[in-house]
């Protein structure tokens, strides 16, 4: 790594961004056939029996009316207006990364970044040994053992109640503390509903996990983990094992796997920048992009290079289109 | 972030040729913030606020209600500290807010919006309404209208009613009303829909006026100065006018953003 000492001051030049985007994908040409609803546009139905309403819609008169500005979005019936930047909403079965914000009675109150905060109750967490029973009076004076205040966690969303509050649960070897790696936020519109939200790239030897929430985890790869994740893949039977060897405090990480963590969160920092999604394939193909042109860690964010992946991203666009 | 105009040229002043019924140049600036969830930055001409807004989050406990979301409202001042007069403006933007954003979707929230006055010419609080209802489109706090606000003034001789008075005007004033109304859009009466008919460029911004509708109930309305029923009611008809405009350039404000994200 380079030296230290120099620190680099850029001028905001607010609208940069958004130049550089539209010089790359050649903007000006491109067709806009993209309907967008304002505040209070009715949205049409015809042609549809039912329809399901969704996020950013309400239904005044028996007319469908958008309640957000966004594009209006179609699923079989479902019909809901997606926004360019909103907060993250939870749904079932989503895997998210949230941050302990509070301990109270039998549950601990932890930031999603959303609407509201999320409760964790203690009966939804993962015993070490993967015993199931009662939890008793001195589990619950014991919580701060499991998770403290201020410390990350990754979860499931076990529910979401209908005035909005969500509930959370760790009920699996894969959930639990996060430590020892970088945390980067991304807006949740960016991040698609996958099957899978945790990725070990083992090439590299970091951990990735994508929370729906726009909080993405990166880590260098503990074998430890490694095994815990891949046993709670395939079952719960190995589960005790599992379990004893997280406890063992990790090794600190080296200096090779903190600048591979390090690429990886530019890497991600780099999409959220040019607005384009986050998933592993385009992290990687950034990260490859950024290892191809020998660009320097702290160099990533710097226009040239974000240039040359808004270029690589039109390529594969118009390739893909040409298909 | 995009910046858009709309209106007579830069230092427009009704000696410089402005006709009554005539606004200032509008700017709109959105995602001005990287912090906020959602920013807007309203200018028009002289006077320039900018609006943030924070929400829907969790509320304090204290502030919560439990069956819907709670509006909270900062105005400050460009100098000095806030008056009384500020917190009364507060309670009145923060009543407009509450009319148009359905509380009882989101409960224990709040939402709060933070409006500082950037330069001061005249209709401060018709452009920080402006930029509030901007900053929320911004932040995708869903709303049930989108509105627009607009200042008119009654000349001291009691002859005319100027639309958007600068500071000067105000101050010459014999009365000043601010005047909210919500608006939206009837696109079954536009030719083309919303997206096309503004990519066509001057052809969309009249296919987009014959659609703006506004509503002829208004959101809210504050008075300085002495005045007659008469003059008040012209004054509400006139504000109307003013309010169709600017919400025909919020509109094609939103589109040009739209498109330019939609593309990347």
């Amino acid at each position: 790594m380079s030296a230290a000492g120099a620190v680099r001051v850029r001028q905001h030049q607010p609208g940069a961004d958004i130049a550089l985007i539209e010089r790359g994908l050649g903007v000006h040409d491109a067709p806009t056939s993209t309907i967008f609803v304002c505040v209070g546009d009715e949205i049409s139905t015809e042609g549809q029996d039912g329809f399901l309403r969704g996020h950013g819609t309400q239904v005044v008169d028996g007319k469908l009316v958008a309640t957000v500005c966004g594009v209006v979005e179609r699923v079989n019936k479902l019909i809901y207006v997606k926004t360019l930047n909103s907060r993250y909403n939870a749904e079932q079965g989503d895997v998210v990364v949230g941050r302990v914000a509070d301990i109270a009675g039998k549950a601990w109150r932890v930031d999603l970044k959303s609407r509201q905060e999320s409760k964790l109750l203690l009966s939804a967490v993962h015993l070490p040994g993967g015993i199931q029973r009662r939890r008793n009076a001195e589990d619950e004076l014991n919580m701060r053992a499991f998770f403290r205040e201020g410390e990350l966690i990754s979860a499931e969303v076990q529910s979401v109640h209908a005035d909005g509050s969500v509930a959370l649960h760790t009920r699996s070897a894969k959930y639990g503390k996060l430590t020892h790696g970088q945390l980067v936020e991304v807006p949740p519109n960016l991040i698609k509903r996958q099957k899978q939200h945790f990725h070990t790239l083992e090439a590299l030897g970091i951990e990735l996990i994508i929370g729906c929430n726009g909080l993405v985890w990166v880590a260098p790869l503990r074998p430890d983990r490694a095994a815990a994740a891949a046993a709670a893949a395939a079952g719960g039977a190995g589960d005790a094992a599992a379990d004893a060897a997280a406890a063992a405090p990790p090794p600190p990480p080296t200096k090779g796997q903190l600048e591979v963590v390090c690429r990886m969160a530019n890497a991600i920092r780099v999409l959220t920048r040019l607005y384009m999604p986050v998933y592993p394939a385009s992290i990687m193909a950034t990260y490859e992009a950024a290892m191809d042109r020998g660009v320097e860690l702290r160099d990533m964010l710097e226009p040239d290079f974000l240039e040359a992946v808004v270029k690589q991203e039109a390529q594969r666009r118009s390739s893909a289109m040409q298909e | 972030m995009e910046v858009d105009a709309a209106g007579p040229g830069p230092g427009s002043s009704r000696a410089r040729g402005r006709l009554s019924t005539q606004l200032r140049t509008l700017v709109c600036e959105r995602s001005v913030l990287d912090r906020a969830d959602g920013s807007a930055r309203w200018t028009q001409e002289g006077s320039s606020v900018l609006a943030a807004v924070y929400g829907p989050r969790q509320a304090k406990i204290q502030k919560e209600d439990a069956e819907r979301a709670v509006v909270e409202v900062v105005y400050k001042l460009r100098a000095g500290l806030q008056g009384h007069e500020d917190r009364s403006l507060e309670l009145e933007i923060r009543g407009i807010l509450e009319g148009v954003i359905p509380l009882g979707m989101h409960p224990r929230t709040s939402i709060m919006v933070v409006l500082q006055v950037l330069q001061e010419d005249g209709s401060v609080l018709s452009c920080a309404l402006n930029a509030a209802c901007a900053a929320l489109v911004d932040a995708g706090v869903p709303m049930s209208s989108m509105y627009a606000s607009v200042t008119c003034a009654l000349t001291a001789d009691e002859r005319l009613l100027l639309l958007d008075p600068d500071a000067a005007e105000e101050q010459a004033a014999k009365a000043r009303f601010c005047f909210t109304f919500p608006h939206h859009f009837d696109l079954a009466k536009a030719p083309a829909d919303g997206g096309e008919g503004a990519a066509a460029g001057g052809g969309g911004d009249t296919a987009a006026a014959a659609a703006a509708i506004v509503s002829a109930a208004a959101l809210g309305s504050r008075s300085f100065g002495s005045f007659s029923s008469d003059q008040l009611l012209d004054a509400f008809q006139l504000a109307r006018l003013g309010c169709e405009r600017v919400a025909v350039f919020a509109r094609l404000s939103l589109t040009k953003s739209f498109q330019a994200a939609s593309s990347k």
